[in-house]
C-alpha cells in the first residue's frame, strides 16, 4: 500500500513537472512577430485602448492597414480610430477580431476592407498566413479561434492549434536577430514609403460570384453590426487590379446594396479627391504613405460628412491618441 | 494509423484505459477487438487478409496437433502433419509472392524477353500491399513451424491465436515475434500478475525513446538522405559517405525507434516483447551485426531456414553456400527489388570473407607468431568502425531506388574528396539549416550516449534509467521529451514520413 501510495505520487509528480516544462516552452515559443505586419503588436496596442474610447474601428488586410491613418484622422477630425488590420485578412478574421473587439470597444462605425474577399482562403494559405505572415491567432478568444479553425484548418492539424507549442516547436528556426520595425505602427497603421508609378485603371462593371465562405462572413460582419447598432461601411481603396478581381468587387457592391450597407470604391472618383496612381501607389494593392494622407482625408471628411465625426461620449481618452500623434512626429522625417 | 500521430496516441491511450479497467479473465478480448481496428484503420479490406491467414495457419496448426493425438498410424499422422505445415507454407508464402513480388518478376521477366525481342504480356499489376504482410507471414508461418516440431501446442482458441498474429503493437512491423513468447503470454493473460510500477515505467520510457529516434532524428535525417540520394553525381564524395552514414543512422532510428515503441506498448500491458536491436554499430563484425540488428528477423531466418538447410553441418562449402542463401532470401524480404536483393548478398559475402578471414588470421598468427592486441580500446574501436563502414556501404543499395542508382552513388563516391565541402556551406544546401544540424548533433550525441550505455554495460536503457538516482532519471526523461516537442518532425508544413519499414 505505501509503495503504491509512494509509485502514484512519484509518477504524478514527473507528470505535473513535464506539464509545468511544457507550459514554459508554450509561453517561450509562443511566435511573436516584430515586423511592422505584427498582429501581436496591433492586439496588444487596441487591448492597452481606454475601453469604449474608440468611433470608428478600420477591419481589413494589408490596404487598410497602409492606406488609413487614425493619427492623421485624429488630428483632421477628432475621430478616434484604430487600424485594426493585418496581411492577408480575409473576412472569416475580420469577424473572429470584430467579435472579440466589441468586448472592449463599442465603436460608431465600423470600416470594412473589401479587398479582403480577394485573399487566398484555401486552408494551407490560412495555414502559411497564420504563421508566415503573422495572423496570429494566439491571441484571439477561445471562440474565436475555434470558430476559424473549424472553419479553416483541417482537422488532423487543429490540436496543433490548441496547444500552440505544436504549432510553433520549430520557432527556434527563426531565433536570429530580427530589427524591431513595431515603433512604425501607429494605431495599427503603418506607413510605406516606396513608390511605383502606375496608370488610372478603368473597371468593368462585371460581377463575379465572392466564394461563398466570404459570402458567409461577409453577411455575419454586417449581421453583427445591425444587432449591435454600429454603422457598417464597406470601402475599397484605390488599387491597381485585374477586371476578374474586380468582378468580384462588384459582388461584394451588389450584397451591400442588397443589404442596405454603404459601399464606397475610392478607385471611382480618385481623381476628384487628388489622388495619383503614378505617385501615389506602393505596389498594385497598396497605396505609399503619400497616398495614405490622401485616402485618409478623403475618408475623414466622409466620415465627418456621414456619421457626424466624433461622438466619443468622454474627452478624456483623448490622451491616448495625443501620445500616438507625438510619437509619429518624432518618428517621421 | 502511423505511430507518430496523435491518432495513434489517443488510440493508445484509449486501449489502455479499458484494458486495466477490465477483468482479467477478458482483457484479451479487448486486445483483439482493438488490433483489428488498428490494422482496419490502414485499410477495412486488409483485415480479410489478415483473417484469412490467421485462419490457415490456425487451421495448420490444430490439424498437426490433431494428428499428433489421433489413433491414425505414424506414418499417417506424419503424412498429415506435413501436408499442413506444407499448405500453410505455400498460402504465406504465395500471398506474399502474390502481394509483393508478383509485380518484381513481371517486370524482370518482361525486361528479359523484351531483350530477346519476344513480346511479353503486362510488365506491371496494379495490386495493393497490404501493409506488414511480410511479417504477419513469417509470424504466421514460425507458429506452425514450431507446433510441427512440438516446441509448442496448438493454440484451441482461434480468436486468441489470431490476437497472438494481429496484436497491435507489433503487427505491421515487428518485431517478429515467437509462439513460445507472445502466445504464451496470451493464453496465460489471466493469470497475469499485476504490473510492477517499474514495468509500467519501463515500457512508458522505451515509448519516449522510440518516439525520440523516430521523430527527431531520422524524420530529420531523411531530409538530408533524400537530396543526396536524389542526385549523387551532384555531390562530392564526402557529401556521399554522409549521405550514407546518415542513412545508416536514419534506418536504425527509424526502425529501432519503431521497435521500441512497440515493445515499450507491450510491455505496458504486460507483455515482454524480444528486443529487436541492441546496439548495433557498435558491433565489432558483420556477424555481430547481424546478433544485434533486427534480431527478430535473423533470428527467424537462422531457426527456420539455416539451420533446416544444413547450417554449418555439413561442410565449409555447405555453410558458405547456406549463408549465401539465408542473406539473399532476407534480402528478397526485405524488398521488391533487385537492389535489396543484393544488398542481402552483399552480407551473405561479408560472412563468408570475414570467416575466411578470422581463418587466415589465425593461420597467420600461429605460423608468424605475430599477435595483435585484441583486448584494448584501439582495436575494439578500428573493429567497429569497420564495421560500421561495411555495413554502411551495403545500406546504399538498400537505399538506393534501383540497382543502376545504386553503382552510380558508389561510382561517385570513389571519387577525389573535397574536405572543403565541410566549411563551404554546402552542407545547409541539402534541406537541412545550420539550426537543424545542430539540433542533429545534440540529439546524436543522446543517442550515442544510449547505445553505449546499451553496449557497455549490457543493459537496456530503461533498465539503466530505473537504477539510477530519480533526479537523473526524471533529468534524462524531461531531456527526452524537450527534445521530441522541440526538435520533432511534426505539424505544419511537415509531412508525418512513414516508417521505413512500414513498406515491408
Amino acid at each position: 500500500m505505501k509503495e503504491t501510495i509512494s509509485n502514484t505520487v512519484r509518477f504524478t509528480a514527473f507528470i505535473l513537472l513535464a506539464l509545468l516544462m511544457l507550459a514554459g516552452l508554450n509561453h517561450l515559443f509562443l511566435y511573436r512577430d516584430k515586423s511592422i505586419w505584427s498582429t501581436d503588436v496591433r492586439m496588444k496596442t487596441y487591448q492597452e485602448l481606454p475601453e469604449n474610447s474608440i468611433d470608428i474601428l478600420f477591419l481589413g488586410s494589408s490596404n487598410i492597414m497602409s492606406g488609413i491613418n487614425p493619427v492623421q484622422l485624429w488630428e483632421e477630425t477628432g475621430i478616434q480610430s484604430y487600424n485594426y488590420c493585418s496581411r492577408a485578412q480575409s473576412f472569416a478574421f475580420s469577424y473572429g477580431y470584430l467579435t472579440d473587439a466589441l468586448k472592449t470597444q463599442s465603436p460608431e462605425c465600423v470600416v470594412l476592407d473589401a479587398y479582403s474577399v480577394l485573399l487566398d482562403k484555401s486552408s494551407n494559405g490560412i495555414i502559411d498566413t497564420d504563421f508566415h505572415f503573422g495572423i496570429n491567432m494566439d491571441n484571439l478568444s477561445p471562440a474565436s479561434r475555434t470558430e476559424l479553425l473549424k472553419t479553416f484548418v483541417k482537422r488532423e492539424e487543429q490540436l496543433l492549434y490548441l496547444f500552440p507549442l505544436l504549432k510553433n516547436h520549430n520557432y527556434y528556426q527563426t531565433w536570429e536577430h530580427v530589427e524591431d520595425e513595431t515603433d512604425q505602427i501607429f494605431l495599427g497603421f503603418c506607413p510605406a514609403d516606396l513608390t511605383e508609378p502606375y496608370e488610372t485603371p478603368a473597371y468593368t462593371d462585371a460581377t463575379r460570384p465572392m466564394d461563398e465562405i466570404d459570402r458567409i462572413y461577409l453577411e455575419k460582419i454586417i449581421r453583427l453590426c445591425q444587432e449591435k447598432e454600429i454603422d457598417l461601411f464597406v470601402i475599397k481603396t484605390p488599387v491597381v487590379c485585374s477586371d476578374s478581381y474586380h468582378s468580384v468587387l462588384n459582388d461584394v457592391k451588389q450584397m451591400c446594396s442588397d443589404l442596405q450597407v454603404d459601399y464606397y470604391d475610392m478607385s471611382e472618383d480618385a481623381r476628384d479627391w487628388g489622388f495619383d496612381y503614378s505617385s501615389d501607389m506602393m505596389n498594385e494593392y497598396h497605396v505609399n504613405q503619400n497616398g495614405a494622407r490622401k485616402v485618409t482625408a478623403r475618408l475623414g471628411r466622409i466620415l465627418t460628412e456621414q456619421y457626424g465625426g466624433s461622438v466619443s461620449d468622454t474627452r478624456i481618452s483623448q490622451w491616448f491618441w495625443a501620445q500616438e500623434s507625438e510619437r509619429m512626429q518624432k518618428t517621421s522625417p | 494509423m502511423l505511430f507518430n500521430s496523435i491518432l495513434f496516441v489517443i488510440f493508445y491511450l484509449a486501449v489502455l484505459l479499458v484494458y486495466y479497467l477490465l477483468p482479467r479473465k477478458i482483457r484479451w478480448i479487448w486486445l483483439f477487438a482493438a488490433s483489428y481496428v488498428f490494422y482496419g484503420a490502414w485499410n477495412a479490406k486488409y483485415l480479410l487478409l489478415l483473417m484469412g491467414m490467421s485462419l490457415v495457419t490456425y487451421l495448420a496448426g490444430f490439424l498437426i496437433d490433431w494428428s499428433r493425438t489421433s489413433l491414425l498410424n505414424t506414418e499417417t499422422r506424419k503424412k498429415i502433419s506435413r501436408t499442413a505445415v506444407v499448405a500453410a507454407v505455400i498460402c504465406n508464402i504465395g500471398l506474399l509472392v502474390y502481394f509483393k513480388y508478383l509485380n518484381m518478376f513481371a517486370s524482370t521477366l518482361s525486361g528479359i524477353l523484351g531483350r530477346l525481342g519476344i513480346a511479353s504480356g503486362p510488365g506491371h499489376f496494379d495490386i495493393l500491399l497490404p501493409v506488414g504482410i511480410s511479417f504477419i507471414s513469417f509470424q504466421s508461418l514460425g507458429y506452425v513451424i514450431d507446433v510441427y516440431r512440438g516446441k509448442i501446442q496448438a493454440e484451441k482458441n482461434p480468436f486468441r491465436y489470431s490476437l497472438f498474429i494481429a496484436f497491435f503493437p507489433q503487427l505491421v512491423a515487428g518485431p517478429i515475434e515467437r509462439s513460445e513468447n507472445l502466445l504464451t503470454q496470451i493464453q496465460n493473460i489471466h493469470n497475469q500478475k499485476q504490473i510492477r510500477y517499474e514495468t509500467f515505467t519501463d515500457g512508458l520510457v522505451l515509448m519516449l525513446v522510440g518516439y525520440f529516434q523516430k521523430v527527431v532524428i531520422a524524420d530529420r535525417l531523411s531530409i538530408f538522405v533524400v537530396s543526396v540520394f536524389k542526385a549523387p553525381e551532384q555531390y562530392n564524395s564526402i557529401i556521399l559517405l554522409l549521405g550514407a552514414a546518415a542513412f545508416a543512422v536514419q534506418i536504425y532510428c527509424d526502425f529501432g525507434g519503431y521497435s521500441n515503441i512497440a515493445v515499450g506498448a507491450a510491455k505496458t500491458l504486460g507483455f515482454e516483447m524480444m528486443e529487436n536491436f541492441n546496439a548495433p554499430y557498435f558491433s565489432s563484425s558483420i556477424k555481430e551485426f547481424w546478433r544485434r540488428w533486427h534480431i527478430s528477423l535473423s533470428s527467424w531466418f537462422r531457426d527456420y531456414l539455416y539451420i533446416p538447410l544444413g547450417g554449418n553441418r555439413q561442410g565449409t562449402i555447405r555453410k558458405y553456400l547456406n549463408l549465401m542463401i539465408t542473406f539473399l532470401a532476407s534480402g528478397l524480404w526485405h524488398g521488391a527489388a533487385w537492389h535489396y536483393v543484393i544488398w542481402g548478398g552483399i552480407h551473405g559475402f561479408y560472412q563468408i570473407a570475414g570467416d575466411l578471414f578470422s581463418k587466415a588470421a589465425g593461420r597467420g598468427k600461429s605460423k608468424t607468431g605475430w599477435t595483435v592486441r585484441t583486448e584494448v580500446f584501439s582495436y575494439k574501436l578500428l573493429k567497429i568502425l569497420c564495421t560500421f563502414f561495411l555495413t554502411t556501404f551495403a545500406w546504399i543499395f538498400f537505399r538506393a531506388e534501383s540497382t543502376r542508382d545504386a553503382f552510380v552513388y558508389i561510382r561517385h563516391l570513389f571519387t577525389a574528396p573535397d574536405i572543403g565541402v565541410l566549411f563551404n556551406g554546402e552542407l545547409y544546401q541539402l534541406g537541412l539549416t545550420v539550426n537543424d544540424l545542430h539540433a542533429l548533433l545534440f540529439c546524436l550525441l543522446i543517442l550515442l550516449l544510449i547505445d553505449f550505455v546499451r553496449y557497455y554495460k549490457n543493459i537496456r536503457i530503461e533498465r539503466f534509467l530505473s537504477s539510477q538516482n530519480l533526479w537523473f532519471k526524471w533529468a534524462v526523461l524531461l531531456t527526452l521529451i524537450f527534445c521530441i516537442v522541440i526538435f520533432g518532425h511534426y505539424g505544419l508544413n511537415y509531412d508525418a514520413a512513414e516508417f521505413i519499414y512500414f513498406k515491408f
